[in-house]
C-alpha cells in the first residue's frame, strides 16, 4: 500500500514503530525470559545494575529483578494503551458518529457531555473511579476511556459533518448508494487518517495516565507496572536512584514511539503529497 | 513619464514545479495614468508579478535576473526600510479575496489608520478625519459610524471598498489590484471597476490589473499584456488586443470567452423529460441560541426540459441555483411543489423508492477536487453507479473502460488516483461517472466555473458531443450568462429563487425583458474575433449603456 | 448588551456543570460496591455503629433516589460536604485549609507554563519560517517533555537540585521551625512549579506554535506587509492577536488536567494542598474527602473555564455575535 510505504520512509516513524513491536515481543514472551513472576524476590535487595549477569539491571527494595519487572510492566503499558484506545475508539465513533450524521438536538446533547467530560479534572475522575470500584486492568481502562473519549467523538464527529458534504458522497448518494455503502465506502476510508492519528494520541496518553494511577496505588495488584515501581522506589532516590530512573525512563520512550508512529501516519496519510 | 519599467524580469521556481520559472524575460512598461491589464489564465505567473513588485516573493522564489524600475529607481537597490516606505505609500496593492484580506479582529476603521500611522501621520485627529474621508470617497455610507464596524459586519462588495480605501490612504502613485473583483458578483463587480475607474481619473494614478475575466478588460484597460505559463505572449493597446489580437493564444482566449453557440441551434420540440412545477424551499438557519434567520431559496420555480435539449440556469450566488439543482436531482426534498422524471411524480418518494429510478437522472458537480473520492481509483469511481444499481462486476468495469475512453481519458486511467489529474480531466472523470448509469438526463450544478477559459471550452464541447451521441437532457446551472449562452438552447435567468425570466437563448440575450437580466448581461465581454461578430451581439451592445 | 447576554449563558452552562459533576459524585457513592454509608465513613468510622446511622439519616438512604439527590444537593449549597471522621472534622475545613496552597502551585506554574510556553511556541514558528534550527531544537524539546511522567520528572528534579546539588528542598511548602519568610516560601515552591508547569509548557509551545503559523500564512499578514507596516506591528498585532485565541480557549480546557497533575506533584513534594489530601484519603479510605476535593477543584476549574470564555469574547468580537454563524 502507498500509505505503508510513505509511512516506512520516515526514520523517526520507523524507529517508532520498530521499537514498539520489540517490546510488544519482549514482554509476550517475559515469562520465558526472565521467570513466571516478577514479585519473586529472586536476589538479594539494592543490587545495582551491570554488576550481576544473572540481574542485568539490578534488583529493588525486596530483592525483586528489575528486568523482569520492567518487561512485566510493558504489558501492562501496551495492554492498557491497546485496550484503552479500542475502547475509546468504540464509544467514540458511535457518539460522533451519531452527532454528526443526524445532527440537530441530538449532535447538541452529545457535544454538551463530551464538553463536560473534557473540562473536569480527568484524572482525578479517573483516581476516584478505579478507588471506588477496586482496582483491577478492567476498571483501569475503564476510567481512562471514560475520560478519553470525547476528543475520539468530537474528531469522529467533525470528520462526519465535513464529509457528508463532500461532493463526492452527494455524489454517491445520486447514484443510489446506500446510506450504509456511503459510511463504509466514501466516508470511513477518509475519515481513517486523522482518526488513526488521534488514536495514538489517546495511546500515549493513556500509557501516561496508567503509570500515574499506579504510582497513587491504584494499579493492578495482580500486574506489576511501571508505575508502581517508581513509587516504590521513591524513598531511595538518594541511594537507588536507578530503580526510579529506569521505569520512568521506559515510558518516556514508549509515549515518544507511539508519538513518532502517529505523526508518521498523519504524514503518510496525506492523499497525493508528494514528500 | 514612465512611472513602471519591467526588464527581462525572470523569477525562478524551485525544484519540482511543473516548469523553471514563473516568469521568464518579461518587459513592461507603464506610464502615470495609464491602467495596464495583464491577463492570464491560472499559473500563467501574473501573480508573481505583482509580488515581486512589492518584495513579498513567497521564500522559495527569487528574482533570478532582470530590473524592476519604479520611477526610474531600481528596486533591488532599495533596503527594506526605503521598500516599507514604499508599500502603501507610492505603491499599494488591492488582494483578491476581502475577507481575508482584512483582520477579523480588528475594526475596519483601525485597519486604515495603522496605515496612516505608519507612514507618519502623527495627529490621532488628524488620522481619524482622513480615514472618514477614504471611507466616504470609496462610496462607503455613514463613514463616521462604519469605521468602527468589524469586517464580518460587512458585505463582500463593502469589504473591498475598505480594502481599496486603505490602498489609497497616500494617493499611490501606483496601485496593483489583483483580481479584485473575482469573488463578488456581477452588479458589485460593475460597482468597484466604476470606482477604480473614477479613483484613476481623478488622480491620474497609474493601475497595474491582473485578471482572467475579460469583461473587466474591457472595462477598465489602456493597455493589455497577455502572458501563458510565465511568457509574455502578447502586448499593445486594448482596442489592439482584444480586437485583433495577434498571437494564436490570445485568438484562443477571446474565442474561448466569446458567447458563440458551440453548435447551430436546433428547435426542440420532442416530449417533456423534466419537469418542475411550483417548488418552494425554505432554509432555516440558528445563530446562537434563539436566532433564526430563514430563506426562502426557491419561490413557486416552475421549468420544463424537452427531450434532446439543454436548459440553462443562470443566476448569482443566493439565487437558489443550486439549490433547485439538488432538488431536481433529489438530493434535497422541495417543500412544496411537484418534480417529475419523465413523468413521474419523485417529489416524496422515499430514498428506498427512488434508488431504481435514479439511473435516469444523474449529476456532475462544480469542484473537481472535491467530487472524487480521493482513496479511490477512477475505475472504481465510475464502476459505483452500474455497481449500486445492480448490474456485475464484469458488466460496470466494461463501461467504465469504454466511458473513460469516451470523455477522451486515456484508458490507462482506469487502475490511478484522481489526484494525479488536472481540473480538466477530474470534470471529465466526473461526467463518465454520471454516464455510467445511463441516464437520459443530467445536472450540470457549475461544472465548469472552477476551470480556465481554455479548458472550459473543451468541456463545454464534450458536453455537446455527448448530448448529441446519447441522446442527452441537459440542465446546466451557472453563474456565467456567456457560457450558458454557448451552450444552451433555453435559458432560465434567476434571482431571489424566483424564475424571473425565461426563453430561447438568442431571444433573451438580444432582448431581455427583465431588468436583472439585461445587468447580467452587461457582464458579458462584448469582445470577440471579427468573424464572430453576430446581429446578436450588436444588439446586445446597444441594449446596454456603455461602461461608466 | 450581547456581552451581557454572552456573560450570563456561560454563567448558566457552569452551573449546569458544576450540577453535573454533584450528579456524577452522587452516582459513583452509589453505585459502588457496598454499603455506601460505609464508603462514606471511611476505614477510620465503620466501627463507630452511632455514626454510620447517623450518615444513613443524612444521606437518606432508606428514601427514593431522586430524593436523596435532592437532600445531597441541599446539602452541599449550605457548604456541608460531609464529615471526615479520620479527622474529626467536616471536609470543607479540611480543604479550605488546604486551598491556597494548591491554589498558589496552581497559579504560578500556570503562569510560567503560559508565557513561557506562548514565547517559545513564538520564537519555534518564526524560526521555522526562516528555516532555522532553532524550531527544531525546541518541537523535539517540547516533545521530549511532554512525554515525561510527572511525577517522575517531579521526583529527578529532587535527585538533581535538592540530593545532589542540595541547592533547593524538596519537602513541603516552608522550613519547619522557622519564621514566615518569603525566600523561604519561594524556594520551596520553585521545583514543585516547575515539575508541574513541564507538561504543559511543551503543549503551549506545541499549540502556539501551530497558532502563529497559521496565522502567518494568512491573507491579512500579506496585506499587513503589502501596507508597508512595521514588522513588529505586523508580528504583535496582526499574528499574535489572532493566534491568542486557540491558546486562550486551549488554556480553559486544560486547566482540568494541571489541577490534575498538581495531584502527583503535591503528592512526590510532600506539598500541604488538596491533591495531597486527597492522595492521604485515598490511602485511608476517607472517600468523603475524596470526593469532596474533586467537587471543590471541578468548581474551580468551571469557573475558570467561564473566564477563558469571556476573555475569548471580549477577543474575539465574531463569538456570540452571530455575525458569522
Amino acid at each position: 500500500m502507498r500509505v505503508l510505504k510513505r509511512f516506512v520512509r520516515q526514520p523517526s516513524a520507523l524507529i517508532g514503530a520498530l521499537f514498539l513491536l520489540l517490546l510488544a515481543a519482549l514482554a509476550l514472551a517475559a515469562p520465558w525470559l526472565t521467570g513466571s513472576s516478577p514479585w519473586v524476590m529472586s536476589t538479594q535487595p539494592m543490587l545495582a545494575p551491570f554488576h550481576d549477569p544473572a540481574h542485568w539491571l539490578g534488583s529493588d527494595l525486596l530483592g525483586r529483578d528489575l528486568g523482569s519487572g520492567l518487561l512485566y510492566g510493558a504489558r501492562v503499558s501496551l495492554a492498557v494503551g491497546v485496550l484503552t484506545s479500542l475502547a475509546t475508539l468504540l464509544v467514540g465513533l458511535l457518539v460522533g458518529a451519531l452527532a454528526g450524521y443526524f445532527g440537530g438536538w441530538l449532535d447538541g446533547v452529545l457535544m454538551r457531555i463530551a464538553e463536560f467530560f473534557q473540562i473536569i479534572p480527568q484524572l482525578v475522575l479517573a483516581v476516584i473511579l478505579v478507588a471506588v470500584l477496586e482496582p483491577s486492568l478492567g476498571t483501569i481502562v475503564l476510567a481512562i476511556a471514560l475520560v478519553a473519549w470525547p476528543a475520539v467523538a468530537r474528531l469522529v464527529r467533525s470528520e462526519f459533518l465535513t464529509l457528508r458534504q463532500r461532493e463526492f458522497v452527494q455524489a454517491a448518494r445520486v447514484l443510489g448508494q446506500s446510506p450504509w455503502g456511503i459510511i463504509s465506502q466514501q466516508i470511513l476510508p477518509n475519515a481513517l487518517a486523522p482518526l488513526l492519528v488521534v488514536m495514538t494520541f489517546v495511546m500515549a496518553t493513556a500509557i501516561l495516565t496508567e503509570s500515574a494511577l499506579a504510582f497513587l496505588g491504584l494499579s493492578d495488584p495482580e500486574a506489576m507496572s511501571w508505575g508502581y515501581m517508581i513509587n516504590a522506589s521513591r524513598g531511595l532516590l538518594r541511594d537507588a536512584w536507578w530503580m526510579s530512573f529506569l521505569p520512568g525512563l521506559a515510558i518516556v520512550l514508549c509515549v515518544l514511539a507511539v508519538n513518532r508512529v502517529g505523526e508518521g501516519l498523519r504524514v503518510a496519510f496525506e492523499p497525493g503529497r508528494s514528500l | 513619464m514612465t512611472l513602471l519599467r519591467v526588464e527581462n524580469l525572470r523569477i525562478a521556481l524551485p525544484a519540482g514545479a511543473d516548469r523553471s520559472h514563473a516568469l521568464y524575460d518579461l518587459s513592461l512598461q507603464l506610464r502615470s495614468g495609464e491602467c495596464l491589464c495583464v491577463v492570464g489564465e491560472s499559473g500563467s505567473g501574473k501573480s508573481m508579478l505583482a509580488k515581486a513588485l512589492l518584495r513579498q516573493l513567497p521564500t522559495p522564489l527569487t528574482v533570478e535576473s532582470g530590473r524592476l524600475l519604479f520611477r526610474d529607481e531600481d528596486l533591488a537597490n532599495l533596503s527594506e526600510t526605503a521598500m516599507r516606505q514604499l508599500r502603501g505609500r507610492d505603491i499599494s496593492m488591492v488582494f483578491q479575496e476581502p475577507m481575508s484580506a482584512l483582520n477579523p479582529l480588528l475594526r475596519v476603521g483601525e485597519q486604515i489608520d495603522e496605515t496612516l500611522r505608519a507612514h507618519g501621520v502623527k495627529s490621532a485627529q488628524e488620522r481619524r478625519r482622513r480615514v472618514v474621508d477614504l471611507l466616504g470617497y470609496v462610496g462607503l455610507p455613514e463613514p463616521e459610524r462604519l469605521r468602527l464596524a468589524y469586517p464580518f459586519e460587512l458585505s463582500g462588495g463593502q469589504r473591498q471598498r475598505v480594502v481599496i480605501a486603505m490602498a489609497l490612504a497616500f494617493d499611490p502613485s501606483l496601485l496593483i489590484a489583483d483580481e479584485p473583483t473575482s469573488a463578488l458578483d456581477v452588479t458589485t463587480q460593475a460597482q468597484i471597476i466604476g470606482l477604480l475607474r473614477k479613483i484613476q481619473q481623478d488622480k491620474g494614478m497609474a493601475l497595474l490589473f491582473i485578471t482572467h475575466d475579460f469583461t473587466v478588460v474591457e472595462a477598465i484597460a489602456d493597455r493589455v499584456l497577455v502572458l501563458e505559463k510565465g511568457q509574455l505572449v502578447e502586448q499593445g493597446s486594448a482596442h489592439q488586443v482584444l480586437r485583433e489580437p495577434q498571437a494564436l493564444y490570445t485568438q484562443q482566449l477571446l474565442a474561448a470567452v466569446s458567447a458563440q453557440p458551440l453548435a447551430p441551434r436546433t428547435l426542440v420540440d420532442g416530449p417533456v423529460v423534466l419537469k418542475a412545477k411550483q417548488l418552494n424551499k425554505v432554509f432555516h438557519s440558528h445563530s446562537g441560541w434563539w436566532r433564526k434567520r430563514t430563506t426562502q431559496a426557491l419561490a413557486q420555480v416552475q421549468l420544463t426540459l424537452r427531450e434532446g435539449e439543454t436548459l440553462g440556469i443562470v443566476g448569482e450566488s443566493g439565487s437558489g441555483k443550486s439549490t433547485l439543482g439538488r432538488c431536481l436531482v433529489r438530493l434535497l426534498r422541495a417543500d412544496s411543489g411537484q418534480v417529475q422524471w419523465l413523468g413521474q411524480d419523485v417529489t416524496t418518494l422515499s430514498d428506498g423508492r427512488l434508488r431504481a429510478l435514479r439511473s435516469d437522472v444523474q449529476m456532475i458537480f462544480q469542484d473537481p477536487f472535491a467530487s472524487l473520492n480521493p482513496r479511490q481509483t477512477v475505475g472504481r469511481i465510475v464502476m459505483t453507479g452500474p455497481l449500486v444499481q445492480g448490474h456485475s462486476k464484469a458488466e460496470a468495469e466494461r463501461r467504465a473502460r469504454s466511458l473513460l475512453v469516451l470523455v477522451g481519458l486515456p484508458a490507462t486511467a482506469f487502475e490511478r488516483y484522481p489526484h494525479e489529474f488536472s481540473g480538466g480531466q477530474r470534470q471529465r472523470i466526473g461526467i463518465a461517472r454520471a454516464l455510467a448509469v445511463e441516464p437520459k438526463i443530467l445536472i450540470a450544478d457549475e461544472c465548469v466555473s472552477a476551470l480556465d477559459a481554455l479548458i472550459q471550452v473543451q468541456i463545454l464541447e464534450l458536453l455537446e458531443d455527448l448530448q448529441r451521441r446519447l441522446k442527452l437532457s441537459i440542465v446546466f446551472i451557472t453563474h456565467d450568462l456567456r457560457v450558458a449562452a454557448r451552450l444552451c438552447d433555453r435559458i432560465a435567468v434567476m434571482q431571489g429563487g424566483h424564475v424571473v425570466e425565461q426563453g430561447e437563448t438568442a431571444a433573451l440575450l438580444a432582448h431581455p425583458h427583465h431588468a436583472y437580466t439585461q445587468t447580467l448581461l452587461r457582464g458579458c465581454p462584448r469582445t470577440a474575433s471579427p468573424s464572430t461578430v453576430t446581429p446578436e451581439n450588436l444588439e446586445s451592445k446597444e441594449a446596454c449603456p456603455n461602461h461608466g | 448588551m450581547n456581552g451581557v447576554l454572552y456573560l450570563g449563558g456561560r454563567l448558566l452552562k457552569a452551573l449546569l456543570m458544576v450540577v453535573a459533576v454533584l450528579v456524577l459524585i452522587f452516582l459513583l457513592i452509589r453505585l459502588a460496591p457496598g454499603d455506601p454509608a460505609l464508603l462514606l465513613a471511611g476505614e477510620a468510622g465503620v466501627d463507630d455503629v452511632q455514626f454510620i446511622e447517623q450518615l444513613r439519616q443524612t444521606m437518606g438512604l432508606d428514601k427514593p433516589l431522586l430524593q436523596q439527590l435532592l437532600m445531597y444537593l441541599g446539602n452541599i449549597a449550605h457548604l456541608d460536604l460531609g464529615y471526615s471522621y479520620r479527622n474529626q472534622t467536616s471536609v470543607w475545613s479540611l480543604i479550605a485549609e488546604r486551598l491556597p496552597a494548591t491554589l498558589a502551585l496552581m497559579g504560578s506554574a500556570f503562569v510560567l507554563s503560559s508565557v513561557l510556553g506562548v514565547t517559545l511556541g513564538v520564537l519555534a514558528a518564526r524560526a521555522r519560517q526562516k528555516r532555522h534550527w532553532l524550531d527544531g531544537v525546541i518541537s523535539h524539546g517540547a516533545l521530549l517533555l511532554y512525554a515525561m511522567p510527572p511525577f517522575w520528572l517531579a521526583m529527578l528534579l529532587i535527585l538533581v537540585f535538592s540530593v545532589i546539588l542540595d541547592w533547593l528542598p524538596a519537602f513541603g511548602m516552608e522550613s519547619v521551625g522557622k519564621d514566615f519568610s518569603l525566600l523561604d516560601r519561594v524556594q520551596h515552591l520553585l521545583l514543585p512549579c516547575v515539575s508541574l508547569s513541564v507538561m504543559f509548557l511543551a503543549l503551549y509551545i506545541h499549540l502556539t506554535r501551530a497558532a502563529v503559523l497559521e496565522a502567518l500564512g494568512q491573507e491579512y499578514v500579506r496585506t499587513a506587509h503589502a501596507k508597508g507596516l512595521h514588522p513588529r506591528r505586523i508580528l504583535w498585532v496582526h499574528v499574535l492577536r489572532n493566534a491568542l485565541l486557540p491558546v486562550v480557549t486551549f488554556a480553559g480546557l486544560q486547566i482540568g488536567q494541571l489541577a490534575s497533575v498538581a495531584l502527583l506533584v503535591e503528592v512526590v513534594y510532600s506539598w500541604p494542598g488538596i491533591g495531597r489530601l486527597m492522595y492521604d484519603s485515598l490511602a485511608q479510605r476517607d472517600y468523603g474527602v475524596l470526593m469532596g476535593g474533586f467537587l471543590v477543584i471541578s468548581i474551580l476549574v468551571v469557573g475558570f473555564n467561564v473566564l477563558t470564555d469571556v476573555i475569548c469574547r471580549f477577543l474575539d468580537p465574531r463569538i456570540g455575535a452571530g455575525g458569522q454563524g
